[in-house]
């Protein structure tokens, strides 16, 4: 009796599982485009329905109906014309869609901090009564469940047909084979990728107005449990509606199901932390297991020819990086996290810019080595061990991530675009809820700064020191043997094993090396704010950090350092979230910034320099360019 | 000692059986061909050989040694190169770094000033020295199909698989193709030239074979297997 109950109540959120799942599969399949900013526009449309609820006192059924069926879709839409549909058009790759996406959800997760706060709301409104429904024999269920059962059937049935029961599905699954062939076929595109984005942002709205009243609204907890549920859409090949139906209900009632089970001690903690991030963990396995059930398409970082570093802004940087040391003492506090921050995202400049893999999951690594720095600091952190030297534990907290980076880099060796993009996600998630998230791991740690370094002003040198190495480290590896390698797997990973580039094992060094620098620098965080914060080493912060490493450009060291400075300093100076807006809205502009910000003004700054642009297919040689100035200064 | 063969290779998708059995030598200073209608199994037993696939059944041998489980990698450093049917070139290096992949990572170990030394040389026979600097994404097609031709011929391989190698060239461009194909079997690499074009396959070759469906059908010398009849039945069937 006590299972059937809590079959019904995992039925619940099973349901929203599917939901998500539908909407993803729909979307992915009706504009090519993996949508991660998914999560978002599900937060944002609770949050909205929120509002017009709870603070404007509008009428429940009427304001469901603007936001699902009128703001959702309209999101959708405006999406789909601002930003997918030029990188469609333009038959940009699945990375760069990726990214979009990704910009989407930092966008939306910076405009909910910025109109809603931190704060996390308790009375989402409720569509459905909750009272509950006698079945007979002591079985109970919520009417709640019964409606979102029919949701799910009624969106299941409305998918599938749209998909495969009518002309438009059939255009628009033409289109993402082939735009400009469905175009000479008389197709009208760009109509059509409106429906199809207006749907999924549907089904995400109603996915989220659903979700919301089972935990608490803020702009982050929805957001990262709807990329969690993704998994289902991930079993389901990101084909088969009906298998993601199935995938969500199994996981949503089994997740319920454990409750039956009790562990005492350790095993017992293990089996809480799996019931609650059942999800996680099933996508997790998932991707691992089954990497191929993910489409793999193309999906490299890195879009065009790096643009050549002149001295001028690396000193103009190195001489803003000094700065916050003539700062008054509450302004060198907000500056204290810039190098440290900025050696993490230098370490997604190599994994990223450097080799062309997507990594979502560098804030895990980041954490793991604060974690460790802390615990290795803190007597009997380690049982045995007495408190190390706080410089010393920064060393060891690198090193002893990177394993950790080698291993979970291991499935990157045969994974591209979206797979490698979502199992970086998972690891990163999954460090976050195994291990930050459990105080077993997090209480009674002593965070020391090294003894020399004790004060802001020393540690803010200190952090510049290690991040001057981290950026020289990462820039040798660009150059030589090891840099060419590096290209060769960027550029075309076949051509590159072809031409004996042993790709996995570059693969996994990078990884190695990049985990080392993120954990390095989550270690720096940690101690230069004295406290170990898992908020700080979030998932979502991850998804940031790696769409603001993108935005400045994927391979610029510079890029990396001043995208550090605005994400602290935008934040500091203004409101919580408006570095994410500026980020995010970055990202969406990708398609007509192409290789990023810094990369796209060098070369814009370069072309002033030499004058009116050459013909199509000409180069100006230099000396070419000593006459295009002399033309330009009026000379002879 | 045979610089590559196959030895009753099989190779499926599904249900389908793209290789069926095939056992292919490919001696040292010959240039030899697989032509056979789309969907013969060209392709297929040419990703076997590279070892982009692994065959389901049957060996691939280089100089007596099994390399059937080894990666495409690390075939390349046992002196294995090959082009590819699209452009593979690494477009954000310049030419000269395209090329010196090559020399890094092949069999023969050199370095320093050797290595240059090879590179220019590279550069110079094929007539790239005076784009070494350039990038890669800015030359035409033509020009980067020299790129990859000398980034695989750098590190002086025993063996060369080229796919489709007068795809995207002009006329004049294609023209060369048998004589560079001859030029590398004279300096006694063993050639395997997989291509659509049947007069340039008969004038470049020494020996040809033909596949249908997954089979050798006939092989020989350029004039043996075009008298012989299979030829016709293979390209009619298609």
């Amino acid at each position: 009796m006590l299972a059937a109950n809590l079959a019904f109540a995992g039925l619940a959120i099973g349901c929203v599982a599917a939901l998500i799942g539908i909407g993803l599969i729909a979307t992915y399949r009706l504009t090519g485009v993996f949508n991660l900013g998914f999560g978002s526009i599900a937060m944002l449309v609770a949050f909205l329905l929120w509002q017009m609820v709870r603070v404007w006192h509008w009428p429940l059924w009427p304001s469901v109906v603007l936001d699902v069926f009128v703001v959702a879709p309209a999101i959708g839409w405006v999406l789909d014309a601002v930003v997918f549909r030029q990188l469609q058009r333009r038959g940009a790759s699945e990375a760069e869609r990726l990214v979009a996406g990704l910009g989407v959800l930092v966008l939306c997760v910076g405009v909910a901090y910025l109109v809603w706060g931190t704060s996390a709301r308790t009375d989402p409104p409720q569509l459905f009564p909750t009272r509950s429904i006698s079945l007979g024999g002591g079985v109970r269920v919520g009417a709640n469940v019964v409606y979102d059962v029919g949701a799910v059937l009624l969106a299941t049935v409305l998918t599938l047909v749209v998909m495969h029961g009518t002309r438009i599905g059939t255009a628009m699954r033409a289109v993402v084979n082939g735009r400009q062939l469905a175009e000479l076929s008389g197709v009208d595109t760009d109509e059509l990728s409106a429906i199809a984005s207006s749907f999924g942002s549907f089904l995400a709205g109603l996915a989220g107005v659903l979700l919301a009243p089972q935990l608490r609204l803020d702009p982050v907890q929805p957001t990262l449990i709807v990329l969690e549920t993704m998994v289902v859409a991930v079993i389901a090949g990101m084909a088969r509606p009906a298998v993601a139906v199935g995938a969500a209900l199994v996981l949503g009632v089994g997740q319920s199901e454990l409750n039956l089970v009790h562990w005492s001690g350790d095993a017992g903690v293990v089996l809480r932390a799996l019931q609650s991030n059942l999800f996680v963990v099933a996508l997790l396995v998932t991707v691992i297991v089954l990497p191929r059930l993910i489409p793999a398409r193309d999906g490299v970082v890195g879009f065009v020819a790096p643009s050549r570093a002149s001295p001028g802004p690396v000193v103009a940087v190195g001489v803003l990086a000094l700065m916050p040391l003539w700062f008054d003492a509450a302004d060198l506090r907000t500056a204290l996290p810039v190098p440290a921050l900025a050696v993490v995202l230098v370490s997604l400049v190599a994994v990223s810019g450097l080799a062309g893999q997507i990594s979502l999951g560098q804030a895990g690594y980041a954490g793991l080595g604060a974690l460790l720095a802390a615990t290795l600091t803190t007597a009997g952190g380690i049982p045995g061990l007495p408190a190390l030297p706080a410089l010393l534990a920064i060393v060891l907290a690198g090193l002893l991530v990177a394993p950790i980076g080698m291993l979970t880099g291991w499935p990157a060796i045969r994974r591209r675009g979206i797979a490698l993009a979502i199992t970086t996600f998972a690891v990163g998630t999954v460090a976050s809820r195994f291990v930050f998230a459990q105080p077993i791991f997090t209480t009674d740690l002593r965070v020391h700064r090294p003894g020399l370094f004790q004060s802001d002003h020393a540690f803010y040198l200190l952090s510049l020191g290690i991040l001057l190495l981290a950026v020289l480290t990462v820039w040798a590896m660009g150059r030589g043997r090891t840099g060419r390698a590096l290209a060769a797997i960027r550029d075309d990973e076949d051509a590159a094993r072809a031409a004996g580039v042993n790709v996995s094992r570059r693969k996994i060094e990078v990884f190695a090396v990049a985990s080392l620098l993120a954990g390095i620098g989550g270690a720096l965080l940690a101690q230069g704010a004295q406290a170990f914060d898992a908020t700080a080493f979030d998932p979502v912060q991850g998804l940031l950090w790696f769409a603001a490493v993108v935005v400045f450009g994927s391979r610029d060291l510079l890029g990396a350092v001043l995208a550090a400075a605005l994400l602290v300093g935008v934040d500091a100076a203004t409101v919580t979230g408006a570095s994410a807006t500026i980020v995010g809205g970055l990202a969406l502009l990708l398609g007509w910034l192409p290789g990023g910000l810094l990369p796209t003004l060098r070369r814009t700054l370069a072309a002033a320099a030499d004058g009116p642009p050459p013909r199509a297919g000409w180069r100006l040689t230099p000396r070419g360019r000593q006459v295009a100035a002399a033309m330009r200064r009026g000379a002879p | 000692m045979i610089p590559l063969a196959a030895r009753g290779v099989v190779r499926a998708f599904g249900g389908l059986v793209a290789v069926d059995g095939v056992d292919l030598t490919v001696p040292a200073g010959q240039v030899t061909a697989l032509i056979g209608p789309n969907g013969a199994g060209k392709s297929t037993l040419f990703a076997c050989l590279a070892g982009q696939l692994r065959p389901d059944r049957g060996r691939v041998l280089m100089a007596g040694v099994d390399v059937t489980r080894l990666a495409p990698d690390a075939r390349a450093r046992r002196g294995l190169a090959r082009t590819f049917q699209r452009l593979a070139v690494f477009g954000s290096l310049t030419v000269a770094d395209n090329v010196r992949i090559g020399a890094e990572n092949a069999a023969r170990r050199i370095r320093g000033a050797e290595l240059d030394a090879e590179v220019a040389a590279m550069l110079d026979l094929l007539g790239l020295t005076t784009v070494a600097g350039e990038l890669a994404a800015t030359l035409p097609t033509g020009t980067l199909r020299l790129v990859e031709l000398a980034r695989a011929l750098v590190g002086r391989p025993s063996v060369v698989l080229l796919d489709e190698p007068t795809s995207g060239l002009d006329d004049a461009q294609t023209s060369r193709v048998p004589l560079a194909a001859r030029a590398m079997a004279d300096e006694g690499r063993a050639v395997v030239i997989v291509e659509h074009d049947l007069p340039l396959v008969f004038a470049a070759a020494d020996v040809v074979h033909v596949l249908a469906r997954g089979r050798i059908v006939a092989s020989g010398t350029p004039a043996e297997v075009q008298r012989d009849p299979a030829l016709t039945e293979a390209f009619a069937v298609s």
